[in-house]
């Protein structure tokens, strides 16, 4: 007998998605689909799927999977549009003859909305404290939450008025161990005069290939008057006198640490300050100190208890 | 001397006693309604029925360090033993210690040393009423720990222990030159620098010459008695299980004729029966060392249920000691000191080594919520810092407990730490995280214990601020001694630094000869509990367990089959 003889099923096939597409997506981001095609309880392996945007086919799988009826894709690779906004993919079965028999078309609308790609800011090697007036760099790196390369972006430095104190084009490689973080040095001034700063970084780009959202990070530094005197913090320790070498030595904002003789020189303008020492292991220990004129100030510092430190 | 539980009040049988429980063989000789007797002697029977597919003298239940010399005194008073252990290894806890035992009493190293002591000044020293620590403990089982000091030195000497040397100043309740005393490592031991080896395998190999069996990968699912809350314990009921613990299909009852020894090394890794002590320790927090011992409360929860009850259970909640650890961090079960090499059969349970945070202000801390909670910088027994550690955050469907929290740090710190921020340093499965900006480090955190995401900008808040005080100088929030470092140059990383918990400090009560009591203040024959497993001393370790282990082993052997 011949087997020639094509069976039409018109309208009797019905398409879903074993995922549904988020109601959002980043835009120009990779989604994956996976279908799954009802056609009678037949055996629709062999047969072709297309994902079809603004009319044209966008992406193709073919069904290779039959269970309980149903045959499926694999996951494959769909594309969302660049562009922000709603978008409708229609899923669809072309009409196509699979074991000699003939199938009508099937189809299936999936929507969903595309969102710019969020991005998020690093601001370091930030000098403090910094004296008045005086040229100072910091570095500034953006990341895109598509991990999309940002060089050519531009990232502004404004102060606490707002004002643009400084600007940056990101540079063409990620910072290094860093995934997608593009960054730039940005040369500033600072303020004239003394106190707390905090600053903002902003990014702000309008002509990435892809949508991407403001951001803006804050970061803050001393500015201080120029130094008049000089200040030699020598740490020993307390029970025997031992010079302790790579302590961190902080006087007021100005820092430090310890030499091999347990010395540390500090630069500071006239002014009452608090010195702060640490080392690990240590009692922190701190006094207040007087500068009017060059100074030497000794400290000690106290071993922790023993029955204080981890055991077994 | 060890004082007799006659001696000490304790164990007393208190038949007349209104209410009282009966044991069985109390209710018999007391000719009681003949029902009643009849009910006995069914449950006996019950007992009996039991199809026993091995038969010994004393079933010791754990191989760590209390179990294996429970073991090897049985048997060396001429009892026939089997050890049951769950894991595929001895050692138990044991294995993960340090490795140092509070012994003293005046003995050979200390005498060498020319320090001074006696049973008297450990007894006074770990009775201290000034001390939480020492504050709540039986006073009864104190004096038995000191008064065999000198013995369990000589013992534990006998049987293949090697001591390394008195060091260091004095430990927790020690005075007057007493000191932990180290055990030598056992050489080459394959899994683990801890010093615990030291104990446990030169103590494996003599119970191993000595014709010991030890079953591993057994369970012990319960503990047959007579009747369900009288009489005497027959035998254990056992299932084997696989290297993730669990069940196969194979089943045992081992009939026990003369005494059980429980020493499944206590109930640190059971929130359900840890958090009868201090609700707040609910299952975010890990037992320390779980990579070789789960400590899920086995032994205290098959005595409980035949009738046991709990000894001294302040000892549980002294908070002076390391009942809760800051640890390691990086890696889920975050021991302090003690690690795994990766070579250890037993590292898949460990996933990484973890970091060790050797100074605080590389670091700030935040809980689940992307906010500091306390001065990082404090020591590890600070128990105002865990108390905010453990505060809740907003979980609505969990009030108790803190939730994870994190270590945030940069690059810099990386780098001053000489951290490796890879495998098997640190497991990237849930517990180290590492991203380019601070928002999307939070974005990051995915753990089974984080009940939201990090908000963003909750951590952005908390790292942009706690650098402010790196310029200012005063951290204005939670007073950290002047803050050194910023937190700003990438990559940065979150690391879980969830407070750990060292080893539980109750159990079952038992009296001097480490019989389990029950509730109403009578001895459970034949049963016996030591380390851990065991109420009523709040003092942390091996000697402790090898104590009453030892005694719990020889008072086994003499019972009447």
């Amino acid at each position: 007998m011949s087997a020639e003889v094509p069976v039409l099923v018109p309208a009797a096939l019905s398409l879903e998605l074993v995922q549904p597409v988020p109601p959002e997506v980043p835009a120009g981001t990779v989604i994956a689909l996976q279908v799954r095609v009802w056609g009678a309880g037949r055996d629709l392996r062999g047969g072709r799927i297309e994902i079809i945007a603004a009319e044209e086919v966008v992406a193709t799988a073919e069904l290779i999977e039959f269970r309980d009826g149903f045959s499926e894709t694999e996951p494959f690779a769909a594309k969302a549009p660049d562009r922000v906004g709603e978008f409708t993919w229609t899923v669809r079965f072309p009409p196509q003859t699979i074991d000699g028999i003939a199938y009508d078309e099937g189809a299936l609308q999936v929507s969903s909305q595309t969102a710019p790609h969020r991005t998020s800011l690093a601001v370091w090697a930030i000098p403090s404290p910094v004296r008045m007036a005086e040229r100072l760099a910091i570095t500034v790196g953006a990341k895109s939450s598509g991990a999309c390369a940002l060089s050519g972006a531009k990232v502004e430095i404004s102060d606490e008025t707002g004002t643009m104190v400084g600007e940056g084009v990101l540079g063409d490689t990620p910072w290094p161990g860093t995934d997608a973080l593009y960054w730039t040095e940005i040369g500033l001034t600072a303020p004239s005069e003394e106190g707390m700063r905090h600053w903002s970084a902003t990014f702000a780009a309008t002509e990435l290939e892809l949508p991407h959202l403001f951001s803006s990070a804050q970061f803050s530094f001393m500015t201080v008057k120029p130094p008049e005197h000089s200040v030699a913090i020598k740490v020993i320790t307390s029970d025997d006198a031992t010079p302790l070498e790579k302590v961190q030595v902080a006087l007021g904002p100005y820092r430090a640490a310890t030499d091999n003789a347990g010395l540390a020189r500090i630069e500071v303008p006239t002014g009452k300050y608090d010195l702060a020492v640490w080392k690990a292991g240590f009692e922190a220990a701190s006094k207040i100190v007087d500068v009017a004129a060059n100074l030497i100030v000794q400290l000690e510092l106290t071993r922790r208890a023993k029955e204080l430190t981890i055991w077994d | 001397m060890s004082k007799s539980p006659a001696e000490t009040g304790q164990g007393k049988d208190i038949e007349n006693r209104p209410g009282a429980a009966i044991d069985r063989r109390s209710f018999l000789t007391s000719g009681a309604a003949v029902g009643a007797v009849a009910i006995a002697e069914a449950s006996a029977h019950a007992a009996d029925a039991i199809s026993w597919d091995r038969e010994v003298d004393v079933v010791v239940i754990g191989a760590g360090a209390g179990g294996l010399v429970a073991a090897i005194a049985a048997s060396e008073r001429g009892a026939s033993v089997l050890i049951v252990e769950k894991n595929f290894d001895i050692g138990g806890r044991g294995m993960m210690s340090f490795g140092g035992l509070y012994i003293g009493g005046g003995n050979r190293m200390q005498k060498e040393k020319g320090v001074e002591d006696s049973p008297d000044r450990a007894f006074a020293d770990w009775s201290r009423p000034d001390k939480p620590m020492g504050r709540f403990s039986d006073r009864a089982l104190v004096r038995t720990w000191a008064d065999n000091n000198l013995e369990l030195f000589a013992w534990l000497e006998n049987h293949g222990v090697k001591w390394e040397a008195y060091r260091g100043g004095p430990d927790r309740l020690d005075r007057g030159g007493r000191t932990r005393l180290n055990v030598v490592r056992w050489p080459n031991e394959p899994t683990t620098p801890a010093r615990g080896s030291g104990f446990v395998r030169p103590l494996e190999k003599t119970a191993r010459q000595m014709g010991i069996e030890i079953l591993l990968q057994q369970q012990m699912t319960k503990i047959h008695r007579e009747s369900p809350l009288a009489g005497r314990v027959t035998g254990i009921a056992t299932i084997e299980v696989d290297d993730h613990y669990q069940p196969k299909t194979r089943t045992m009852n081992i009939r026990a004729h003369k005494g059980i020894i429980i020493a499944t090394g206590g109930s640190a890794g059971n929130p359900v029966f840890r958090t009868m002590f201090d609700v707040r320790l609910t299952e975010e927090y890990q037992a320390e060392n779980s990579e070789w011992t789960l400590r899920t409360g086995d032994g205290e929860i098959a005595a409980m249920e035949i009738g046991a009850a709990l000894g001294a259970t302040a000892c549980q909640t002294t908070q002076d000691d390391n009942l809760i650890t800051k640890g390691r961090m990086g890696k889920k079960s975050n021991g302090t000191i003690t690690e795994l090499y990766p070579t250890s059969p037993h590292f898949f349970r460990a996933r990484a080594l973890g970091l060790l945070v050797k100074d605080y202000q590389d670091v700030i801390l935040v809980k689940e919520n992307g906010f500091r909670f306390y001065d990082e910088t404090v020591p590890t027994r600070d128990y105002e810092y865990y108390a905010a550690a453990l505060a809740w955050t907003g979980d609505p469907k969990k009030f108790n407990g803190g939730g994870p929290i994190w270590a945030i740090f940069d690059a810099d710190a990386v780098a001053r730490e000489e951290w490796e921020v890879k495998p098997p340093h640190v497991d990237p499965d849930g517990y180290f995280f590492a991203a380019d900006t601070i928002e999307e480090l939070a974005a990051r955190i995915v753990n089974e214990y984080q009940w939201r995401p990090m908000p963003p900008a909750a951590l952005r808040k908390s790292v942009d601020r706690y650098n402010s005080f790196v310029d200012s100088g005063v951290d204005a929030d939670f007073k950290k001694p002047r803050p050194m470092y910023k937190i700003a140059k990438p990559p940065f990383y979150a690391a879980w630094h969830t407070p750990a918990l060292h080893d539980s400090y109750t159990g079952v009560r038992i009296n001097t000869t480490a019989q389990v009591m029950d509730l109403h203040g009578k001895i459970i024959p034949g049963l016996y509990a030591c380390g851990d497993s065991a109420g009523g001393f709040g003092q942390h370790g091996i000697c402790r367990a090898a104590t009453f282990g030892r005694i719990a082993g020889f008072h086994a052997a003499a019972q009447q089959s």
